[in-house]
């Protein structure tokens, strides 16, 4: 933590080199982060390198309040957000379906089932519900945050959290019948 | 407690936090037991697969894209002066072009303002004159025939006074500026592209 501050004093000095390091800190979760709201590995790529370079505008600004990691993954978010706004009528997306077998070759099958299966459940959210639900586990389900993040009231975030579980529970129970342990 | 009631209580999210009645609905109803034993499940991936510990890897390159987008100055804005946004506002603004040309203009005018004046009339005549020094120098040239027809465009009258030519070439002045500036930022924006698509 101590050298992750001195990396943030060194970059807001303008140091590009510790700018790089933080970049190389967070890349992953960033680009997860941006992944799971946008299902799409280009569309990710883009608004976590977008985030990225806005931190760097905005790094003489921060003041610390929040973690370097929350305030760069809650303007990942944000971006991805807005982006899954503006994509939420392009049907022609870049899947990640050839990615899915990867990542689940190296878990448990069970496991690698359940998440191709939540995968494909994931995608059917609308943008705002895939973006609400992927926030609510990140922030440590916190709603207020949420909304902070999203820039949306409380009670709307609520509303797409609550939709969200609905269809996802409907669509578990039928993909998973009866055999689902508790 | 009915099913309804349990449903909506579970939708909202926290099976492990049901109030006690309805795991006591729960305990009675096979359906909504079922229903809860999957809530939890689903909970449980839904967690694990949005936890923040979980990470893709990233694009091969990633580190080294943003990175070029940030040392080419995108991200800080391109300064003749690059100051680092760590010093004072008023000293980052006073090395703006605009201030540095604002504040040179004022102190000159402070310093020897009778003689800018002064110096500024003795220029007027030569000012004046310049829409017909400019007529002789483009007959000069071999331009007579381009300058009649730039000049009929301009100022449907052959014979109208100077002082239209040189307002038209004042109104003219913001649209030619505006046009600069318009092509300059199109030949940014070619270079970031072709920077963008060069190999990396």
């Amino acid at each position: 933590m101590a050298d992750e501050r001195r990396l943030i004093a060194r970059a807001q000095a303008g140091d590009t080199a510790a700018f790089r390091e933080l970049v190389e800190q967070h890349r992953a979760r960033a680009y997860t982060l941006a992944l799971r709201i946008l299902r799409s590995a280009s569309d990710a790529e883009e608004v976590a390198q977008d985030a990225f370079v806005r931190v760097w505008t905005s790094l003489p600004g921060f003041r610390g309040e929040s973690s370097f990691g929350t305030w760069l993954y809650r303007i990942v978010a944000r971006r991805a957000f807005d982006r899954g706004q503006v994509l939420k009528n392009r049907r022609a997306r870049e899947r990640l379906d050839e990615q899915l077998p990867e990542r689940a070759a190296a878990e448990a099958p069970r496991d690698a089932l359940e998440t191709a299966k939540l995968e494909r459940l994931v995608a059917g959210l609308s943008p705002t519900q895939r973006a609400a639900v992927t926030m609510f586990y990140y922030e440590g389900r916190s709603v207020e945050q949420v909304a902070n993040v999203l820039g949306m009231p409380e009670n709307t975030v609520k509303t797409h959290l609550l939709r969200a579980r609905a269809a996802l529970r409907a669509a578990w129970t039928d993909e998973t019948g009866e055999g689902v342990e508790s | 407690m009915n099913c309804l009631e349990f449903e909506r209580l579970l939708d909202e999210g926290e099976p492990e936090r049901l109030p006690a009645e309805a795991l006591e609905h729960a305990h009675d109803c096979a359906s909504c037991a079922r229903s809860l034993a999957r809530a939890r499940s689903l909970e449980r991936a839904l967690a694990a697969h949005f936890s923040p510990a979980r990470v893709d890897e990233t694009p091969a390159g990633f580190t080294q894209r943003v990175m070029v987008r940030v040392e080419r100055g995108e991200a800080r804005g391109v300064r003749w002066l690059a100051l680092p946004d760590v010093m004072p506002l008023w000293t980052r603004a006073a090395a703006e072009p605009g201030v540095a040309l604002a504040s040179a203009v004022a102190a000159l005018i402070l310093w020897r303002g009778d003689r800018v004046i002064a110096d500024a009339r003795a220029l007027w005549p030569m000012l004046a004159s310049t829409p017909a020094r400019f007529h002789e120098l483009m007959l000069a040239a071999g331009f007579g025939p381009a300058e009649q027809a730039i000049a009929r465009v301009l100022a449907p009258e052959s014979n109208s006074a100077w002082a239209v030519s040189l307002g038209v070439c004042v109104g003219l002045a913001p649209l030619l500026v505006l046009l600069g500036w318009m092509m300059w930022r199109a030949g940014e924006r070619l270079v970031e592209t072709a920077a963008a698509t060069a190999p990396r």
